[in-house]
């Protein structure tokens, strides 16, 4: 970690955000020691202006972000609107049929040339002077083309397509640094354990749209809890009491915590070998799975994954779990994916999708989004506690008496039984059971190298042992 | 009524409606969650959908996307939650205030009447300073019952396209 490349006393007001303030270059310097202890300072997840600033320049347009499912835009015009950091963008099949992530901006005064969040267009006019630019992005048009426009070479000036824009299985990243690694590198390990569900389930589809809710606190205060799972039997405890979650506390511990590198985390809960679990989904849909594109390790941990949770560095979580709005009722299983948006230093918009198996029975289809309407998302009663969770630690580490107070994430490390398995057969680094912390460390030492770096960060290999 | 004259007995089911949108405010402001649930009917279904930015002549309510999609068995579930003690995100619960208006509707005679009616909801939390207002059209059919008017059917219209809440852990 290079502090003192950040150090240019001649940059222009404008560049001063990339400087680091002496309290900031002091906070920096203590916290790959921190983080070996198993602390975390409390202003890592503060909503301080500076460090907002860094994240905003460095960490967002660095990083993939996911920006939409290709089910979200079936036919060649559809379009929903999509953001990356708080840089909005068209997520857009073209008339080509082609599948591209286009800056919501015109090249003529940067006016934005949509404002719907999801349609279906030939092209789009921007509402200043008309300019008009079709489906894949190309300005085909300028009213008073001759008058006023005469020489305007219309091949050079059409929208702005994001630098980078991959898919996985379906799913689209996008990326604004062209330096960055392709999505797969990026994705590394971790791509391993998404594939036992999003590879072998390989028909998913976005039922409706995302629902979208602001949360008055830091991108960060989400992404602590998707693979956390120590809190639910506090947190969500009521969620126990009223059966909505049916895996019982003993039995939701066991299983894996994965750290896959690039600050990727992967939770697993596993039943008992001689239990087929597949997330509670029913054998009517699993039976139309091939299993033969996962090895023997994928195949075992899907077919026992009572629960699939995690977040993809930063801000990308997913969540594949059987839970029921409905006391009495069976569980069903569902699958969501969340964005955690940065909307400024203070304020987070949660986005949530649900995702069913689309060759799944219609009454599967139905069933499996209600209970994941019910029970996570905008009014979901999970979500309703996390709130209070994780606005409370942005509260801590923005409060200048207890920003600097050093947080335990010592579980797997110095306390607690979870240990590194020796000879895990797969990538990555696997702890015996899911009371562990160690994850989130190497999630704050790779969020450290996004911010302080001036060149295209290091992505982080996952440990050997636990460091 | 627009264009004509209001009998009587219409005036006396609208203002049964109204009385009864407005006792249910008050059960929910004052945390009288159970009494609440007593007001609906056992086939009730309770919907928000989700709402999204579109032109004049398109439709804001998306297609199959939701905030909420209950049954009285879902609601039950979660005012039970509620009566726990760890329903961390209600407890302690948002301060409420309900102001209904605009209650329209009928025809005033049968057994349900189709009733609109539009909401503020002033919500505060904790010790801050800090509210939400969320405003929202109300589509619900209230059912003629032996124990008086219930509720039987409720689509939530939200004026809003992203929440301005965290989360949704109140009844609209």
């Amino acid at each position: 970690m290079n502090l003192s490349a950040t150090k240019n006393p001649s940059a222009p007001p404008v560049m001063r955000t990339r400087l680091l303030s002496p309290e900031m270059r002091a906070r920096f310097e203590r916290l790959d020691v921190d983080l070996k202890e198993g602390l975390v300072p409390a202003w890592v997840f503060g909503s301080d202006p500076e460090l907002y600033a860094l994240e905003r320049e460095r960490l967002f347009p660095r990083v993939w972000t996911f920006v939409g499912h290709e089910s979200e835009i079936p036919s060649p015009g559809d379009h929903v609107l999509r953001y990356v950091g708080e840089d909005s963008f068209l997520f857009i099949r073209g008339g080509d049929g082609v599948i591209r992530l286009l800056f919501n901006a015109c090249r003529h005064r940067g006016a934005q040339i949509c404002a719907v969040e999801r349609g279906n267009s030939k092209g789009f006019q921007c509402p200043y002077h008309g300019w008009t630019y079709s489906s894949t992005g190309e300005l085909v048009a300028a009213p008073t083309q001759d008058e006023a426009m005469g020489g305007l070479d219309r091949s050079q000036w059409g929208l702005i397509a994001a630098p980078r824009l991959e898919r996985y299985h379906g799913f689209y990243f996008a990326c604004l640094d062209a330096k960055a690694p392709s999505l797969e590198a990026y994705l590394g390990h971790a791509a391993y354990y998404l594939d036992i569900f999003f590879g072998l389930f390989d028909d998913l589809e976005v039922v409706g749209v995302p629902q979208r809710y602001m949360w008055p606190t830091s991108w960060k205060a989400g992404f602590d809890g998707f693979g956390d799972d120590y809190h639910l039997i506090t947190l969500h405890r009521s969620l126990f009491q009223i059966g909505a979650i049916t895996i019982p506390y003993a039995a939701n511990i066991l299983g894996h915590h994965v750290i896959a590198g690039g600050g990727h985390n992967i939770t697993i809960s596993i039943a008992p070998s001689d239990e087929t679990a597949l997330w509670g989904y029913p054998k009517e849909v699993t039976d139309r799975y091939s299993f033969d594109k996962l090895d023997p390790l994928q195949a075992d941990l899907a077919r026992r994954a009572r629960v699939l949770v995690g977040t993809i560095f930063p801000n990308f979580s997913y969540l594949i779990i059987p839970l029921t709005g409905t006391k009495g009722q069976p569980a069903v299983a569902f699958a969501q994916v969340r964005l955690w948006q940065p909307r400024g230093e203070n304020r987070m918009e949660a986005w949530s999708w649900t995702l069913v198996p689309k060759r799944a029975p219609a009454s599967f289809k139905e069933q499996s989004h209600l209970a994941a309407v019910q029970t996570f998302g905008s009014a979901g009663v999970f979500d309703q506690d996390d709130g209070v969770a994780g606005g409370g630690m942005v509260r801590t580490g923005t409060s200048v008496f207890g920003r600097n107070m050093k947080l335990n994430y010592q579980a797997g490390l110095r306390i607690g039984t979870a240990a590194a398995i020796k000879d895990w057969p797969g990538p990555g680094l696997a702890t015996t059971h899911r009371y562990e912390e160690n994850s989130y460390r190497y999630t704050v030492r790779q969020w450290s190298r996004f911010v302080l770096a001036d060149d295209y960060p290091e992505i982080l290999a996952p440990p050997r042992v636990l460091d | 009524m627009i264009n004509g004259v209001a009998r009587s007995e219409d005036i006396a089911a609208w203002f049964a409606c109204y009385q009864f949108l407005a006792f249910e405010a008050e059960c929910l402001d004052d945390n009288r969650v159970t009494d609440w649930l007593g007001l609906l009917t056992p086939d009730i279904t309770y919907d928000m959908p989700i709402m999204q930015t579109q032109r004049r002549t398109g439709d804001p309510i998306a297609p199959n996307g939701w905030h909420m999609k209950e049954t009285f068995g879902s609601l039950e579930s979660r005012v039970a939650r509620l009566g726990t003690n760890s329903a961390w995100g209600e407890d302690p619960p948002s301060r409420t205030r309900r102001l209904i208006g605009n209650v329209r509707g009928g025809p005033w005679g049968g057994a349900e009447f189709d009733v609109r009616s539009n909401l503020l909801l002033y919500l505060g939390r904790g010790d801050s300073v800090d509210s939400a207002v969320l405003g929202a059209e109300r589509r619900d059919v209230l059912r003629c019952t032996a124990d008086g008017l219930r509720l039987a059917r409720r689509t939530v219209l939200l004026s809003h396209t992203t929440l301005p809440v965290q989360s949704l852990g109140v009844f609209l």
